[in-house]
């Protein structure tokens, strides 16, 4: 017994060292790594990262920007009345936001103030989907011990941190300057040098796009109830997506959303057929806006703005339940107009 | 808390040292205490079900006559009808759950109270062997059905530890997980594309799923009995064979010698021969066939799909008959294997299907359009699961082919330890290197019934 023991102990620890070494040390999407990320070619996941950083240093920081990759633009330096972190992270989804948020809350950090930044993915895009993408996996910070070491054994993935040393060989990163980042603002890179490719304006899509409006509102409302209930002041505006993919969102029942959204909570829109939405140079792509477009959002937000023709196209318009039939009448009004939209009559 | 769990993997090593640490007389009840433990993570609402099958199981076996016989097995079976069954109503019983290998244990109960009756096995005297019988729980969840006559003795026995049982337990193990987690869950994937959007779908995808689910349904269910079965050698117990390449079949009589053979044999003696087996002319042989048959198709569920699934099985052993007794022309092996694989083939799509029409509808455009490529491409097949798939099955026929002649894995033994533990660790890093990949983890499909 004691010999079969020793044998079966010895080929698991062979397998172990087999295994494990070899996944921790390349570490693709920096998970081991989450307290010295490496700037190696591939996305790390920043889901998991910036919610381990933040709660791990909670006395640096009292207010949190949530969203997408979009959101990442936003220099949450120039933010007052706080000391602001930027969670947002690649297809950041609401559901994912509400467990980030409760993350935050069990470990002790109430923020004063949140910022939920949502766009076209908020709907479009199941969190169970990114179950399976280990560059957007969530960490189950209040899940039990078998699902957190579940999640660690996900990233034992032999296989793809083979295939990533493709990558991985081939990048020449700045490690220096994603660590900086990371673990001051948690921004992305606002001195990028990215010009937007004219040749390509297609709407940025993606195959598994499905429209689920009235789950990711239901998973909006337990955010907006999360914050009631601890006293957040809680911000949350629409991302001004390029105009091909508003234009692509209107048809998959984002308007839709935007009137449900209204149902929860009062919101800031920032979308629709205007001056900066149809400006190539506010975007590096079709997806993500620049951060001189961030900055114009932010001082709307926080100063009201000041450019009335703005206000008039849609641009910083304050949605509430009362003025969000008139807000629909007027975005839909401006597909009409641009043939995104056919009139079908009322 | 299935086999292939990683909890799974932390609870068996520790319950064999505590049954191995154990004293004799102790190992018996902390046996059936670990199984309970098991079968609580699993159906913690149905334990007690569990406990009071095998009490009544125990009272009929002490004090067996036809009388008690027979309200023993009628309770079994209204019981297990109504969890079976009770879900196709509309109603209050519409969301009722399954106990967790309730047809199995139910089963082993019937064949322990019969057996005593004909005196085929003892009546225990003392209730704890009856209790571990049905609760061992290596074969709780999804069998091998093993009979009492061979298991209660052995739970019985005062046991020393054997190396080379526990040894061929963990080959057994391994070539388990091979089947369950590197081809059965790698399988299900595309066939589970196919099956629930089959509208989607025409043609040749049709039949890739079909073939797909063939050897899918084997390697899960085969997976999951190896599995079984070392667990139970890991603790000293032989438990009966399941699965004996049943794929090589050269007829579809030989099939069910090899498919399910806790299950087909449990039906040949506690059915078959019930209703007069083959004794009383042709065609009251071919009716209880049929009927053998059908039970078998209604053991798994209530879905009109498993019926016509047994339904078939049940035609294919009367046409089978009638061949044999009119045709004296030899059928060649080669010809009998594959039309045998065919035959099954098909009726595995009424098995897996949501519906009878799903099935025929499938069956319909199975011709439709025969573009490989294309069926590739809508599948999303990934080209190194495809290469991992061939390989792999490769390697589970030849595992078939060369044990119907020996004893594979025992047969290791003969090779040098070096080589043994490289097999081992090929095996390991293989299965599980694509297990975390692809991040699947698929229930067994013989779970649900």
């Amino acid at each position: 017994m004691d010999r079969f023991l020793f044998r079966l102990f010895l080929f698991v620890f062979l397998l172990g060292i087999t295994v494990i070494p070899i996944n921790v040390m390349i570490d693709p999407y920096n998970v081991f790594h989450a307290d010295e990320i490496r700037d190696n070619g591939v996305e790390p996941n920043k889901n998991y990262i910036k919610t381990k950083y933040v709660i791990e240093h909670q006395d640096e920081y009292d207010s949190y920007l949530f969203g997408s990759s979009r959101a990442g633009f936003i220099d949450v330096s120039k933010l007052p009345d706080g000391s602001w972190y930027n969670l947002s992270y690649s297809e950041g989804v609401p559901a994912e936001q509400v467990d980030t948020l409760k993350a935050l809350i069990v470990n002790g950090e109430i923020p004063k103030q949140v910022y939920l930044s949502l766009d076209n993915i908020s709907y479009l895009v199941s969190p169970q989907y990114h179950e399976r993408q280990l560059y957007r996996k969530a960490f189950p910070f209040t899940g039990s011990l078998n699902e957190k070491i579940g999640f660690f054994t996900s990233y034992l993935d032999t296989i793809t941190t083979l295939e990533s040393l493709s990558v991985i060989r081939n990048y020449e990163g700045n490690t220096e300057d994603l660590q900086r980042r990371m673990y001051s603002t948690g921004c992305e890179d606002l001195n990028a040098d990215i010009v937007f490719d004219e040749e390509n304006k297609e709407a940025y899509w993606a195959t598994y796009y499905s429209p689920r409006v009235d789950e990711a509102i239901a998973e909006i409302q337990e955010f907006c109830d999360i914050c009631t209930a601890h006293d957040i002041k809680l911000t949350v505006f629409t991302n001004p997506m390029y105009v091909t993919t508003y234009e692509k969102s209107i048809n998959n029942e984002y308007l839709y959303f935007l009137e449900r959204l209204s149902e929860v909570t009062d919101y800031y829109n920032f979308s629709g057929y205007n001056r900066i939405s149809m400006d190539d140079s506010y975007y590096f792509e079709t997806s993500h806006f620049t951060p001189k477009a961030a900055d114009i959002i932010m001082d709307i937000m926080q100063n009201g703005g000041n450019e009335d023709e703005i206000v008039i196209q849609g641009f910083g318009a304050y949605v509430t339940k009362d003025n969000v039939a008139d807000f629909i009448n007027t975005l839909k009004f401006q597909a009409y107009t641009t043939g995104a939209l056919i009139y079908e009559g009322e | 808390m299935q086999f292939t769990s990683l909890a799974f993997a932390v609870f068996l090593p520790l319950v064999f040292m505590m049954y191995w640490a154990a004293p004799q007389k102790a190992r018996m009840p902390l046996l059936l205490l670990i199984s309970y433990g098991f079968y609580l993570t699993l159906s913690p609402g149905y334990v007690v079900l569990l406990i009071l099958v095998s009490l009544l199981t125990y009272l009929v076996g002490k004090h067996c006559n036809q009388k008690t016989l027979a309200f023993g097995i009628i309770i079994q079976i209204v019981i297990l009808a109504f969890f079976k069954y009770a879900g196709l109503l509309p109603g209050m019983f519409q969301n009722i759950v399954i106990p967790v290998g309730i047809s199995f244990y139910m089963f082993k109960s019937i064949s322990y109270m019969v057996d005593v009756y004909q005196k085929k096995a003892e009546a225990e005297e003392k209730a704890l062997p009856v209790f571990l019988y049905l609760a061992f729980f290596p074969d709780l969840v999804s069998g091998p059905i093993n009979r009492a006559k061979d298991l209660i003795p052995q739970l019985k026995a005062d046991k020393t530890f054997d190396e080379s049982q526990a040894v061929y337990g963990m080959r057994l193990i391994l070539w388990g997980l091979f089947q369950k987690l590197l081809i059965a869950d790698t399988l299900a994937v595309y066939v589970n594309r196919v099956f629930d959007m089959s509208e989607a779908f025409l043609g040749i995808s049709y039949m890739i799923a079909m073939f797909f689910y063939t050897i899918e349904i084997y390697c899960d269910f085969a997976g999951y009995s190896n599995m079984a079965i070392g667990i139970a050698r890991l603790f000293g117990i032989t438990s009966m064979e399941n699965f004996r390449s049943p794929y090589l079949s050269v007829n579809i009589q030989d099939f069910w010698n090899r498919w399910h053979i806790s299950l087909s044999t449990w039906l040949k003696d506690y059915v078959y021969i019930a209703l007069g087996g083959s004794r009383k002319g042709k065609v009251k042989t071919y009716l209880n066939l049929l009927i053998t048959f059908l039970v078998s198709g209604i053991w798994h569920g209530g879905n009109l799909t498993f019926l016509v699934w047994g339904l078939l099985h049940g035609i294919y052993q009367v046409i089978y008959r009638l061949y044999k007794k009119c045709c004296k022309v030899r059928m060649p092996k080669i010809l009998g294997l594959m039309i045998t694989f065919l035959a099954v083939s098909c009726a595995w799509v009424f098995f897996r299907a949501d519906s009878v029409m799903q099935a025929l509808r499938m069956f319909r455009y199975m011709f439709y359009d025969m573009d490989l490529m294309l069926a590739y491409r809508k599948l999303e097949m990934v080209k190194k699961d495809l290469f991992m798939l061939i390989a792999a099955i490769a390697v589970l026929f030849g595992f078939d082919i060369a044990n119907r002649k020996v004893d594979v894995l025992r047969q290791m033994d003969r090779l040098a330890i070096p080589v043994r533990y490289a097999i081992y660790l090929i095996f390991s890093i293989v299965i599980l290197a694509y297990h975390i990949h692809n991040g699947i983890t698929q229930e067994f499909i013989y779970f649900s019934f």
